[in-house]
């Protein structure tokens, strides 16, 4: 397998989850996940690099990448929590106070 | 062991945290003042080391006189920022002793940022930073559009990441490596630029570019510094700009320098549109905060357009700017800070009107630094406006001047349409006089820096001459 097929998959991945982000206009939850979803898309892409170059280094940057999303998604969810008891739901259209 | 500093903050951050449990009586004020000795200690670490430059970590990092010198200015914006903070007169929500070591993690962040050599230490320093940021916007869990502020900087920030690593996936496939080094001797290499390689460079510019709110990515500024607490906006309008253009600097300069065709015509168009918006956007807004923010995007994009060259002189002017516009912001923030009404605090432009009745040596200082900002001569703001365009000039983009020209004079009416009205409009109500003298000092202090740059601006001009002398020296 060459790195164009490793680069075609996680282009349309991470557009899906960037479509996912603008598209969306549901609820804040599903925005986290689209935002999980780039940032796997960007762990294909190190980890097909990774074997077509034959050289670690990307699977460690994937390896740091996961560690990331963690903290992120949990710091998320934090901010959406209390996002939700000032404002009794999560959806999209609660976020309309600030504008100008 | 040459990055003693940040260590040293990470661990007396994290022993800070360790003890707030064990206190008797939690007094956010005890944490606050530790931490400003912390802040005090490792800006000592980092002039000790300023003249250094060393790999370190197996290059993963470096340790260069412009990464100590931006270093040495955010540490001094944060000790300010924590002094601020322990003199004014804070709501409930603030005053934990949480507020400072999230602050202190935030400032690890953006040093590490500073002086990291390598795409993967880079993402992981920006990382540490903007999530601690995150935190720091929705702080104040009591007010709603505070944790509305904080999901919207979310969700950018987690996107800007997303962009980031992207473009440095694309560039890794195509080096083989992450260091700078190595994706320079790669480009010295080339014949023809690859495509992947411009299409990653231009992934990784927009992610700093969201950093660093320079237009058309600046959608998120004005209402995350509306709807922050005021004291997290002050951070958030200064210290992370400078890492992030310690960042790009670093970047555009060394590894990417050879298509500087390439990304010059990016930082062109973006220099441009933050100029325009910046001066455009502001002039209907009626909140004080927000009208910061569009300035602040102003005042990026003058910045971007000195990187444009890719010069020593550009980069030389770049650290001028940013120490004036620091002190600008400050003394502005400071001001916005203390404004209060019935112990409420207010952001409103309304609220200004007939300040110069009630308090008159406040309304002098606070002009001064607005007509800094606007540009006027002979003060500080005017200085570093003028040693940019003069740079400009110097390499023939004319076009830029006449825009950088004509977007300053519409920014100073706005700037100036405040200045109005401390002076001239009649009062609704008068505001809360500012009653701590540590802030009516330090206020003054600003106003006096920004009025007296004009006697020795060739201070600064050799200090970030000789600075930028090291970031040249490496190629």
């Amino acid at each position: 397998m060459t790195s164009s097929n490793y680069l075609i998959l996680s282009s349309i991945v991470f557009s899906i989850g960037f479509l996912g982000i603008f598209v969306n206009r549901k609820n804040i939850i599903s925005i986290l996940m689209s935002i999980e979803l780039m940032l796997l898309a960007t762990n294909i892409n190190f980890v097909g690099f990774s074997s077509t170059l034959d050289d670690l280094f990307g699977q460690i940057f994937a390896l740091f990448v996961l560690v990331v999303a963690a903290a992120e998604a949990a710091i998320g969810l934090a901010i959406l929590t209390i996002f939700f008891k000032k404002s009794g739901s999560i959806s999209i259209d609660t976020i309309n106070k600030l504008k100008g | 062991m040459l990055i003693i500093p940040e260590i040293f903050l990470a661990i007396c951050a994290l022993s800070i945290l360790f003890i707030v449990p064990f206190m008797k009586k939690q007094s956010y004020e005890k944490i606050g003042y530790l931490s400003l000795i912390v802040i005090f200690f490792s800006q000592f670490l980092i002039l000790k080391d300023i003249f250094y430059s060393q790999l370190i970590f197996n290059g993963f990092f470096i340790l260069d006189s412009f990464g100590s010198f931006l270093k040495s200015l955010i540490l001094i914006g944060a000790g300010l920022i924590i002094y601020f903070y322990l003199n004014i007169h804070n709501p409930k929500s603030l005053r934990r002793p949480e507020f400072s070591i999230i602050f202190l993690i935030s400032i690890v962040g953006m040093l590490l940022m500073i002086s990291s050599n390598d795409l993967l230490s880079l993402f992981m320093s920006m990382e540490l930073q903007s999530l601690s940021l995150y935190i720091l916007v929705s702080f104040s869990r009591d007010d709603f559009i505070s944790s509305e502020a904080g999901v919207k900087y979310f969700i950018i920030g987690s996107l800007s990441t997303c962009i980031f690593l992207f473009g440095t996936s694309l560039v890794y496939g195509l080096v083989g490596s992450t260091s700078f080094n190595e994706i320079s001797i790669f480009m010295s290499e080339l014949y023809s630029t690859p495509t992947m390689l411009i299409v990653g460079l231009i992934f990784i510019l927009v992610s700093l570019s969201l950093k660093i709110s320079a237009a058309p990515f600046h959608m998120w500024t004005p209402d995350v510094y509306q709807g922050a607490p005021s004291i997290v906006t002050t951070l958030l309008s200064t210290l992370p700009k400078i890492a992030a253009f310690g960042v790009l600097i670093r970047l555009l300069v060394y590894p990417f320098g050879e298509i500087i065709v390439d990304w010059g015509k990016i930082l062109t168009i973006l220099s441009i549109s933050s100029m325009i918006i910046g001066s455009l956007g502001a002039l209907r807004q009626t909140d004080l905060k927000r009208l910061m923010a569009y300035s602040t995007i102003n005042h990026i994009g003058f910045i971007l357009m000195a990187l444009i060259p890719g010069s020593e002189d550009g980069i030389t002017s770049i650290c001028i700017y940013l120490i004036f516009y620091i002190t600008m912001n400050l003394g502005i923030f400071l001001f916005i800070l203390n404004m209060h009404r019935d112990q409420i605090s207010v952001t409103s432009i309304k609220d200004l009107n007939g300040l110069y009745r009630s308090q008159p040596l406040m309304a002098g200082c606070i002009s001064i630094i607005l007509f800094s900002m606007a540009g006027i001569p002979p003060l500080a703001g005017f200085i570093g406006k003028l040693i940019i365009l003069n740079i400009i000039i110097d390499n023939n983009l004319f076009f830029l001047a006449i825009i950088a020209v004509l977007t300053s004079v519409v920014a100073a009416f706005y700037y100036i349409r405040l200045i109005k009205s401390i002076f001239f409009d009649e009062p609704v109500e008068e505001l809360d006089n500012i009653n701590n003298e540590q802030s009516k000092y330090m206020l003054c202090g600003f106003a006096l820096f920004n009025l007296t740059v004009v006697l020795y601006p060739q201070f600064f001009l050799n200090l970030c001459a000789s600075v930028t002398l090291s970031l040249f020296a490496v190629k």
